[in-house]
């Protein structure tokens, strides 16, 4: 089956599901709601770093960073809820009764994630846009029109970090097979697990950057905060790691994003559905 | 077991018949075969919050069907006014008469039904048994799993027996079941326990059991009901009751799987 067959066959699926719906239409307006709250705090406490952050090029690093929380915590459980939806009512193996073969059951799941990681970004591009155009800038910033390439840069691993948190998602999904289990384990290890590994095992026992590589840390570099002051003092304070390439960021990240369809295309291929 | 020999089987046959486009089952046309090939096994999967709609458009992309007649379908299987309903507030009959109607996308040569009946109250049984029938009037080939051997004599052509794997006795209906027959016979009750002596000398009885108010004795076909009625009337004995009856399906898989 062609990508766009297995795209039309998961939107059939998902498209009318009321979570999938819930957590999309979250996505949009938190995205949305986040980058008018920060404008606003910035205005009310007059600060110089906020109108900093909305003018080109800055903002596209800004409301990247901004979205990468909603790609770690929504687009994450979206990717849980396209494969345990499925577990939960045994109907990836009804699928291929009715005639679809294993791999095109997982190839489909990965279709969705990849159409799910481009409509974020678009979702991005388009908040960016409408952040330069509508709020209020001071003077002295103008209102240029926003230069189309730096949001294509920001784009890319804007677009590489939303795939990967679906990726990863999917993965929790399709290994621990139960929609609370899954999410409960996913938010752990996003938030807390590999924070904890990465960075107890970093100070106390490796102390290189090796560490770096984790997929969590890795997605998170993609799109740093942007005020490299901030970031240099951390650096400075502890004087053990170099932070990583812009090029070591997106290679692993893409490794990391193989490795992941390569074991979902396993597991779906090889479980008892 | 059952159940998971006919899916082994289910999945053989399709792999067998993906290797040749002269399959015996499914003609030359089938694109890929398991479409070709309508299963309803275990208990239906589809999604609770979808509609009938929705879920049978869904199967129809599955098997590539670019403009299935959901209105017919709908109808065929009695849920068209319930098509708008999610599938998770159907009840049991429904959800397997909707199982049939994604079955019958396609319009597949070949039905594979694993207990279709499992778990219906009775309306539901003849609802679902109605329309199996309704699908084989069509010409279609039915595999039909099912323990319920009552159902299977009531709308199967052909019968297999399986045991361990291995096929005991196969072959149209009528010739699995024995000419044998079952006789009811019952007297008033001073002269019960006489009769059972009787006629257990009968030539052709081979077995009596009392039950109640009645006699059950097994008959070879050499056994005339009415030459049999008119010797125990010479013997003395007058029946209250005399039944034949053929043997059931039930009763040959009880012999059959015993040997």
């Amino acid at each position: 089956m062609n990508p766009l067959h297995l795209l039309a066959l998961e939107w059939k699926r998902f498209a009318p599901n009321a979570t999938i719906r819930l957590v999309v239409a979250l996505y949009l307006v938190v995205f949305g709601l986040v980058t008018y709250a920060a404008r606003l705090i910035g205005n009310t406490l007059a600060m110089t770093p906020a109108d900093y952050l909305f003018v080109p090029p800055v903002l596209w690093e800004f409301i990247a960073y901004a979205g990468s929380w909603l790609n770690f915590s929504l687009l994450g459980l979206c990717g849980i809820f396209l494969i345990t939806t499925d577990w939960t009512h045994r109907t990836l193996r009804q699928s291929v009764i009715f005639g679809m073969k294993r791999g095109e059951v997982a190839s489909a799941k990965i279709v969705s994630a990849v159409s799910l990681a481009l409509a974020a970004t678009l979702a991005y591009l388009i908040v960016c846009i409408v952040a330069a155009w509508l709020i209020d800038l001071p003077a002295d910033a103008g209102r240029a029109l926003p230069d189309f390439q730096d949001g294509l840069r920001a784009a890319g691993p804007f677009f590489l970090q939303a795939l990967g948190c679906v990726l990863l998602g999917l993965l929790f999904g399709a290994f621990i097979r139960q929609t609370a289990l899954a999410t409960l384990a996913y938010l752990a290890y996003i938030f807390v697990l590999e924070s904890l590994l990465r960075w107890i095992v970093l100070l106390t026992v490796v102390k290189t950057r090796a560490m770096l590589f984790l997929p969590d840390s890795l997605f998170e570099s993609l799109t740093p905060f942007p005020t490299p002051a901030l970031a240099d003092r951390v650096g400075r304070a502890y004087q053990i790691v170099a932070p990583l390439q812009s090029n070591e960021v997106i290679l692993g990240s893409a490794v990391w994003i193989v490795v992941a369809v390569v074991m979902i295309h396993w597991k779906i291929r090889r479980s008892d559905l | 077991m059952e159940r998971r020999r006919c899916l082994q089987f289910y999945w053989t046959l399709c792999e067998q018949v993906a290797g040749d486009s002269r399959g015996l089952l499914v003609p030359p046309r089938a694109t890929t075969p398991r479409t070709r090939i309508g299963a309803l096994l275990e208990t239906p999967n589809f999604y609770p919050y979808l509609n009938a709609d929705q879920n049978l458009s869904l199967v129809a992309s599955i098997k590539r069907v670019k403009t299935p007649d959901i209105d017919t379908l709908l109808s065929r299987v009695q849920l068209k006014d319930r098509r708008k309903s999610p599938f998770h507030t159907y009840s049991l009959g429904m959800k397997q008469r909707l199982a049939l109607a994604a079955c019958l996308i396609g319009d597949p040569d070949v039905l594979i039904l694993d207990e279709p009946t499992n778990g219906l109250d009775p309306v539901g049984m003849i609802e679902v048994r109605g329309i199996i029938e309704s699908i084989a009037r069509q010409g279609k080939t039915i595999l039909l799993a099912s323990h319920m051997l009552d159902e299977v004599e009531k709308i199967c052509s052909h019968v297999g027996i399986l045991k361990n794997g291995r096929v005991l006795a196969s072959g149209p209906v009528g010739s699995i079941l024995s000419d044998d027959r079952t006789l009811n016979l019952a007297t008033v009750e001073p002269a019960m326990e006489a009769l059972g002596r009787l006629v257990s000398g009968y030539l052709g009885i081979t077995r009596g059991t009392r039950s109640g108010d009645h006699w059950t004795f097994e008959a070879d076909k050499s056994v005339d009901p009415g030459s049999l009625n008119r010797w125990i009337f010479e013997q003395g004995i007058t029946l209250t009751h005399l039944a034949v009856k053929p043997r059931s399906l039930e009763r040959e898989f009880l012999e059959i799987t015993s040997r």
